[in-house]
């Protein structure tokens, strides 16, 4: 057996002693304050699959949180930076040049075009293009004509 | 009252009759023992409560498949090791604070304690024991109050004998620094 000496470094004279205390009848009344806390940490009815949703419930509930709010943010940002891309479609031209077929302009349809598509631009005009609106004004074909054809 | 072997606690809670009985005589066997080792490394009464009662729940789920390749008292105090560990782990976590401050602020707890019973000098060890990093406190405790064998925590710690020894060994010299004042 080692000698206790040897185990104790002299620390002011001051030996192994606890300087510590418990409150009174703590060690008598643990028992049965660990028996109370057995019976309800087991107490019966919880399955497996429950206990483990139990333990998930808190963090899959956090994780939907932060989930909404990313999806809200997501949102809002997309309202908030989104520009107007509505496309035109051919019922509004139509529409459109039925209401000004009086005084209807190849400058009012590209205007139109170029409220609805920002990205539209005159230089799409393509020489072709260019042919037939000259042909279509040469020849002076009523707008109408060409509405009624289609 | 006749304190039982581990060997028949152990038979007698296998009995499936029995277990309730058997878990309690393994308690209040065991109690006070584990108690003072997790209060030597929380130091707040609160805490080691909770812990113990930790252990002993930890213990009750395990007991079933424990296969006695070690002695029940070594188990059981291998529990209370890591719930101590861990406890003190999740409290550095929590407040985001090094290991030095976590000894720190045990130590102001340790001025307020009421369970605290201790003279000046006993203070200042507890103090200088609290500088130490969590491992090394503990094999200072184990040796030092509990004048555990090397070899026992060396089965309990999972460390060799040699890195315990180099251990308490720095310990102590740390603790004396301290109390000389370096």
């Amino acid at each position: 057996m080692e000698n206790k000496r040897q185990i104790e470094p002299d620390f002011g004279g001051k030996g192994q002693e606890k300087p510590f205390s418990v409150p009174q009848d703590y060690f008598e009344t643990f028992p049965e304050k660990l028996q109370k806390r057995l019976h309800s940490d087991m107490a019966p009815g919880l399955t497996p699959a429950e206990r483990i949703w139990k333990v998930l419930q808190p963090q899959l509930a956090l994780a939907a949180a932060i989930t909404g709010f990313a999806v809200l943010g997501y949102i809002g940002f997309r309202n908030f930076t989104q520009t107007d891309d509505a496309s035109l479609s051919t019922d509004h031209i139509a529409e459109y040049v039925d209401y000004y077929h009086h005084e209807f302009s190849e400058y009012q349809l590209m205007g139109l075009l170029d409220d609805y598509d920002p990205a539209f631009e005159d230089d799409t005009w393509s020489a072709e293009d260019e042919l037939y609106i000259d042909y279509l004004f040469q020849s002076d074909i009523d707008i109408t004509d060409i509405i009624s054809e289609f | 009252m006749q304190e039982h072997s581990d060997k028949e606690l152990l038979s007698l809670f296998r009995g499936s009759e029995h277990q309730n009985y058997a878990f309690n005589l393994i308690v209040r066997k065991y109690q006070e023992r584990l108690y003072w080792h997790i209060r030597k490394m929380v130091i707040v009464h609160d805490d080691a409560d909770d812990l113990l009662q930790n252990t002993f729940l930890k213990a009750w789920k395990g007991l079933g498949n424990f296969r006695e390749e070690s002695g029940l008292y070594t188990w059981l105090y291998r529990i209370a090791t890591n719930e101590a560990l861990s406890f003190l782990k999740d409290k550095r976590r929590k407040f985001f604070l090094p290991l030095f401050d976590v000894g720190k602020d045990l130590g102001n707890r340790l001025e307020g304690d009421p369970y605290f019973n201790g003279d000046e000098l006993q203070m200042k060890l507890q103090k200088a024991i609290l500088t130490l990093p969590e491992k090394q406190r503990l094999v200072f405790n184990m040796r030092y109050f509990d004048e555990m064998k090397y070899e026992e925590m060396s089965e309990i710690l999972n460390t060799s004998v040699g890195a315990l020894k180099a251990s308490y060994h720095h310990a102590a010299n740390k603790i004396k620094n301290y109390i000389r004042g370096d």
